[in-house]
């Protein structure tokens, strides 16, 4: 047995129901696995595509409403260059343009589209297509070369993902392959819908022709068709009775093409007239089953089925019978279905082996004998085994979901710990604001503060870059590269050398000394081209303040960047908000205070000199210490003067560097650039993800219970039925939380070290392969990474989503391996008190969901079922004791659990899946119901999908009924005697000839319509007994009434219409025979040539022998077959033969038609039969 | 020197007036070093001391005390200097009298009081015209002093 690797695999679903199953599969795999790095839910092997025409409510799943946060993860995406859905809706414009232009401009549409569907309005289109298969059929058509190229691409990426082998060591474990030579196609559609049902078969086969023609691998197509019971059963969503019978004709007819493309059916023998042979039959080319036409002239033929494997799904089983299950619980089953193919235990690998291997099944054929009115074997009817039924019911608790739901749990309590309120009293702040800022309370005390913040992380407190004013006007006036050697500090030392020589009596009064040491220094500011500050042209000390300015704008910005990470480090997010809120208001008083500087006059015309010439004029003793105060008083003021001069013309620069480090703080979120608007940007992104991870948790911990109870009475819920059984109830924050804190190793939630739950968060989150959080080491990181400083946006509400996933992710590998770890499906089993019930549930959901006909041999239906139970450790003895339980509870089921195969799988779940390969289509229960509906359906050309093509060639699918089998045979002859003696008559429409209507015309009675194709009669004959005894009458009246005149004279023509229609299906039969010598061989004799030859041609002769002279009438017909039978005589008397054969019967009967109904309809005869009779009597040899 | 300037000035000016001189009220004591005597020759001595102590406090801390004030409207030197010499003039009219009136019992209490022109203080009564022209003078020449000391510039803002 073949084990089974992954293998690269398309999902597509079609329609409604498509849609809502592989909804589901993506919110199985967002739960369970999340998203790969490539943004893939589940594995960058898998892709999705849904096509549907109802655009409306894309994102809802039936009987659920989903949280919208969920919504957003798992919706398709669209209007990408490769999409993940798309709209194939037809506007009425087009749809009229189509109709307008008809077979002449869409031949390859109109070759299959009824040209009166035009009735329908066209707004059904835009809005679904309203169960008409052919509205299906006609959106596949219109958007085929998007679904192509959008097929073609995702199967390229898919390729390229699994070919890329690092890509495959991010998600597939050791030991477990990719499968690249072969390619898996999935194709989840209901066969009630008109979008789904419509294109199945177009997606099938596109989908083979695409993988066929342009990849290596081989296509593995799966199908897994919705039968209609789910919608029309009570609790569906159809309620009108015309809609239930209008998709339950759908559904047949798509079950009938179904069997069609299953087997060929030209191959096989039935009571059908076979197709007229084609030229290339007898040049030994295969016929195609098909001949699609996706774009004008541009034909191409199919030869196999479009698909490997088709599960049919109904919505009971038959322990359940009487109980449809809701159709959401089957899309969930089908869902959990295609997910566990992906699962990487032993059960996921058997459970993907067990539909390649059990395709051998699939190829069988199977057999059901038509008996006579004597119970004598007709023939032999063959009916194909391509379908697969399944069902599967789980007993879990999924310790991976509550194990991810505590993740969420516990980001979203870190995120709470992030964005906890401020316990800082306002003076504290402001304490703190002024230690960072370098402002102190007391101004005069500027110079000797020091904030000790950034000396401990420097160094060295000669780089802190202060933000005070003065400490800004110091960091400016730097002269050189030595923090010491600034202007400041030169004209302070030349002040000092004054008054050291005013003091030591050296300085004696010299004006030119002041005003020279003034005028240097003004000089060194004074731009030489005062127009243009900027340029090369300004004076010394603006110049190299300028320099510094660029310098200390850096010094700044690391400065700030590191205050931004230290207090948020220190404080958290909301005292460092109120901090840098702080910073704002006194940066502004800084600011404001600069302002005055530069606003201030130039103060350049003291009174210094005058004041010394005065004391110098004092008479007597005066005048020495009036002049010496007065010198120390001019060095004093001139200093002053030199130093404002200098802050004033330092004033602008200065206020650009206040001006950056406050556009850094600033609150108006409006402004990017501000560490303030990034933390308040930041809160809102928190409140995001916030919501996010309380709804995810909330989702997650509901959904075992949301399982469970969903559309089920209280009743049963108390009892735990369900095909799904939740073993631990829905469990509440605060169990979470207790759990949460036990894993954690804290006694409470509320002791939990949240710092230390940080740290480990942000190591895991630096690891994650996200691209914003790679190397995230701090808190501060983390705010910048998602609210960026340099622009006023956050990051988008996605990023906040991915992010709240990521943090959820962390939070959950902390969690990893203490949550829950010591629980386990079975442990949880064993302690439930109803076990025998929990065993019951499992087997009856778990019996496969598509009833059985009680009228099919059970011996040959039940070919291959396959029983997989899935549980962790199956040889341990716990679980030895469950199989054993299970099978002793099974010993009661007629479906019995023997060959159940143990597999191991997650310790979390126990699955017990069971799965039915090669069932015929007559297997399924309702189909006699749904056959009767379609027998009388007056839409029956609008229910197929191309009815052109398929009338005559489709099969028969529904069980042979032994009470009405003799009655069907015996109304084929009745149908073809009242046919022939026109006792039953068929209108053409000459503009269709595809177009027809059988009608019984009794003689002095109303017509009745009797249905549109031949076998349509035959049923119909054969259920309506009164009318079979009124065309029985009739037909007994020609045969020995009108028949007998002249001898019989229309009984010879009847008898040689007969051998002509018997003529005709030789030669048909015989290109089916050198088709296919062996499948012949198997079958024995055609039905209807044994039903022409034993029952109606041996009948009309008998009667012909019983009249006088009635024989006489086909003798020489009689001689010239003998001559076309004997192998001794010559090609030319045969084909002289052959001509008087035709001539003597000439003109006394016409053929319904020479392609599909070659049934001879007897005219009047005309007088060369008799004549000829006369003529050619005694002249044969 | 400006010491001994005024010095001659007072000599001059008790030469001119005579009467105010002999306002004493203890004419019969004829020895002029008699400290009784009204105008004896310790009371001029101890009014010189004081007036020169008065002139080099003024001079040495007065003076710088008044322009190193460091404040918006800082005093120019020249009339800093008016108000060094008018509160010198001014202490040494108020010295002149402490001393010749208080000593001569003018300006001193009687313990049991008395009536006139100003009670308790019965020798004011004869001796305060005196009293207030020497308070007027001294008053009046500061005031002269500083308007006559004055610099031109006003009061600075420097």
């Amino acid at each position: 047995m073949a084990q089974q690797n992954l293998a690269p695999t398309l999902l597509i679903g079609l329609g409604g129901t498509g849609k809502d199953v592989l909804l589901r599969i993506r919110r199985l795999f967002y739960e369970r696995v999340g998203r790969d790095g490539m943004g893939t839910l589940g594995y960058p092997i898998i892709g999705y595509l849904l096509l549907d025409t109802d655009e409306q409510k894309l994102d809802d799943l039936a009987g659920e409403s989903l949280p919208p946060f969920v919504g957003r993860s798992i919706r398709f995406t669209r209007g990408e260059n490769v999409p993940e859905a798309i709209i194939c809706g037809i506007t009425p414009n087009e749809f009229n343009e189509y109709f307008s232009g008809g077979y002449q401009t869409f031949p390859h549409i109109f070759r299959w589209m009824p040209s009166e569907m035009s009735r329908l309005t066209s707004i059904a289109l835009s809005n679904g297509a309203g169960q008409n298969r052919l509205f299906g059929r006609l959106a596949f058509f219109r958007h085929y070369r998007t679904i192509r190229n959008t097929i073609e691409a995702k199967l390229d990426q898919l390729l390229k993902n699994a070919a890329d082998p690092t890509h495959r060591q991010r998600w597939l474990p050791p030991g477990m392959e990719v499968d690249l030579n072969r390619i898996e196609v999935m194709i989840v559609y209901s066969l009630a819908g008109g979008t789904g049902a419509g294109m199945f078969l177009d997606v099938g086969m596109l989908a083979r022709e695409i993988i066929s023609k342009r990849f290596q691998g081989t296509p593995y197509i799966t199908h897994y068709a919705v039968l209609p019971e789910a919608m029309t059963s009570a609790g569906g969503p159809l309620i009108s009775e015309e809609q239930k019978a209008k998709v339950r004709e759908n559904a047949y007819a798509c079950l009938l093409e179904m069997e069609y493309f299953a087997q060929r059916k030209e191959g096989l023998f039935d009571l059908s007239i076979p197709p007229k042979p084609k030229v290339t039959d007898f040049e030994g080319g295969l016929e195609p089953i098909y001949e699609v036409e996706w774009e004008r002239d541009n034909p191409i033929p199919i030869y196999e089925p479009p698909w490997n494997a088709c599960y049919l799904i109904g919505s009971s089983n038959d322990p359940l019978v009487g109980s449809p299950q809701p159709y959401h619980v089957i899309y969930q089953m089908i869902a959990e279905h295609i997910f566990l193919d992906f699962d990487l235990s032993d059960f996921g690998r058997e459970k993907r082996s067990a539909r390649s291997n059990l395709e051998d099944q699939l190829q069988l054929l199977y057999k059901q004998e038509v008996f006579d009115e004597e119970a004598r074997p007709l023939f032999p009817r063959f009916s194909s085994r391509r379908f697969s039924a399944f069902g599967m019911a789980q007993l879990r608790f999924d310790r991976d979901r509550m194990r991810r739901a505590a993740g969420h749990r516990l980001a979203s309590l870190l995120l709470k710990y992030w964005s906890r309120e401020s316990d800082l009293r306002p003076s504290i702040i402001d304490q703190y604001a002024r230690e960072d800022l370098g402002i102190p309370k007391d101004r005069k005390l500027a110079t000797q503060f020091t904030p000790t913040l950034l000396r401990t992380e420097q160094g060295s407190d000669r780089q802190v870059v202060r933000l005070a004013f003065e400490a800004i006007y110091q960091r400016l006036a730097q002269k050189g590269m030595s923090p010491d050697d600034t202007w400041g500090n030169l004209i302070r030392s030349e002040h000092q050398k004054f008054l050291g020589q005013i003091e030591s009596g050296e300085f004696s009064f010299r004006e030119d000394a002041l005003l020279e040491w003034k005028n240097r220094h003004i000089n060194q500011l004074k731009p030489t081209n005062p127009g243009d500050m900027e340029r090369a042209g300004i004076g010394e000390a603006l110049r190299t303040s300028s320099q510094n300015r660029d310098r200390l704008q850096t010094e700044i910005e690391g400065r700030l960047e590191r205050l931004f990470y230290h207090r948020i480090s220190a404080l958290g997010l909301r005292d460092a908000y109120k901090l840098f809120e702080q910073y704002s208001s006194l940066l502004q008083e800084e600011n404001q205070m600069a302002e005055s500087e530069q606003n201030r006059s130039s103060g350049l015309t003291g009174d210094w000199l005058e004041r010394l010439r005065e004391a110098h004029r004092l008479p007597m003793g005066f005048s020495r210490s009036a002049v010496r105060i007065e010198s120390r008083n001019a060095v004093n003021a001139v200093l002053r003067e030199i130093s404002n001069y200098y802050r004033k013309m330092f004033s602008g620069d200065i206020r650009r560097c206040l001006g950056l480090a406050q556009q850094r703080f600033t609150k108006d979120p409006r402004m990017d650039g501000s560490y303030t608007g990034v933390i308040m940007r930041f809160f809102d992104g928190l409140k995001m993800a916030q919501d996010y991870l309380e709804a995810r948790f909330r989702e997650l911990s509901d959904r075992d219970e949301g399982l469970r109870t969903a559309k089920l009475a209280p009743e049963m819920i108390s009892k735990k039925i369900g095909r799904v059984t939740a073993l631990i109830d829905q469990q509440s924050e605060e169990t979470y939380d207790v759990m949460i804190a036990a894993a954690l190793g804290s006694q409470n939630i509320n002791q939990v070290d949240w710092a230390d739950i940080e740290s480990k968060v942000l190591t895991e989150l630096s690891s994650s392969g996200d691209r914003r959080l790679g190397g995230v080491n701090s808190l501060p990181d983390l705010v910048l990474r998602y609210s960026p400083l340099n622009t006023a946006k956050n990051a988008p509400p996605s990023a906040f989503d991915e992010f709240a996933r990521e943090l959820a992710t962390a939070c959950e590998a902390i969690l990893r391996n203490k949550f829950a770890g010591n629980r386990t499906a079975l442990e949880e089993y064993h302690r439930q008190p109803d076990q025998d019930k929990l065993l019951d549930n499992l087997r009856t959901y778990s019996a496969p969901y598509l009833r059985r006909n009680q009228a099919v041999n059970v011996d040959d239906a039940n070919v291959n079922t396959k029983q997989l139970l899935g549980l962790a450790r199956y040889d341990s003895t716990d679980a030895q004791r469950f199989i054993a339980d299970l099978r002793r509870s099974g010993d009661r089921d007629p479906l019995t659990l023997a060959g159940m195969q143990p597999l191991n799988m997650n310790d979390d779940a126990i699955i017990l899946y069971r799965e039915k390969a090669g069932i015929p289509l007559c297997y399924y229960a309702e189909l006699d119901d749904l056959g009767r509906l379609y027998d009388r359906s007056t839409r029956i050309r609008e229910a197929h999908f191309d009815y052109a093509y398929l009338q005559g060639r489709l099969p028969e699918i529904r069980v042979i009924d032994r009470s009405k089998q003799p009655k069907l045979i015996n109304s084929l002859e009745l149908t073809l005697f009242g046919i022939m003696t026109q006792r039953i008559t068929c209108d053409f429409d000459y503009d269709d000839q595809t177009k027809r209507k059988f009608k019984f015309c009794p003689i002095g009675g109303l017509e009745h319509p009797l249905g549109g194709h031949l076998e349509e009669v035959v049923r119909r004959l054969a259920e309506q007994e009164r009318y079979r005894n009124n065309l029985s009458e009739e037909v007994v009246d020609w045969l020995g009434g009108k028949g007998t005149d002249q001898n019989g004279l229309l009984l010879a023509v009847l008898w040689a219409a007969l051998r002509v229609f018997q003529d005709e299906l030789l030669e048909r039969v015989q290109a089916i025979v050198d088709r296919n010598p062996s499948k012949a061989e198997r079958q024995g004799e055609h039905p209807l040539l044994k039903i022409l030859r034993d029952r109606m041609i041996r009948k009309v002769r008998q009667r012909l022998e019983n009249l006088n002279g009635g024989i006489d009438h086909i003798k020489p017909l009689l001689e010239w077959e003998e001559i076309l039978k004997d192998r001794d005589q010559t090609r030319a008397n045969k084909q002289k033969a052959r001509e008087n054969w035709n001539n003597y019967v000439k003109g006394t009967f016409r053929l319904l038609n020479h392609d599909d109904l070659p049934i001879p309809v007897i005219l009047q005869p005309n007088p060369g039969f008799n004549t000829s009779i006369i003529k050619n009597k005694g002249t044969v040899s | 020197m400006p010491l001994i300037r005024w010095v001659l000035i007072a000599t001059c000016l008790m030469v001119i007036f005579p009467q105010l001189c002999l306002a004493c009220s203890h004419e019969n004591t004829n020895s002029i070093f008699n400290w009784a005597r009204c105008w004896c020759l310790p009371r001029f001595i101890i009014w010189i001391i004081a007036s020169v102590v008065i002139f080099f406090v003024s001079h040495t801390w007065l003076f710088p005390y008044l322009l190193e004030q460091d404040r918006p409207n800082r005093i120019w030197p020249k009339t800093a200097m008016g108000w060094t010499l008018a509160i010198g003039w001014f202490g040494v009219c108020l010295t002149f009298v402490a001393i010749f009136g208080w000593i001569s019992d003018e300006l001193r209490p009687t313990p049991k009081g008395s009536s006139g022109l100003i009670p308790g203080f019965p020798g004011l009564d004869s001796h305060i015209v005196w009293i207030g022209i020497l308070m007027i003078v001294g008053l009046g020449g500061g005031f002269m002093i500083t308007r006559l000391f004055r610099s031109r510039r006003g009061s600075s803002n420097a």
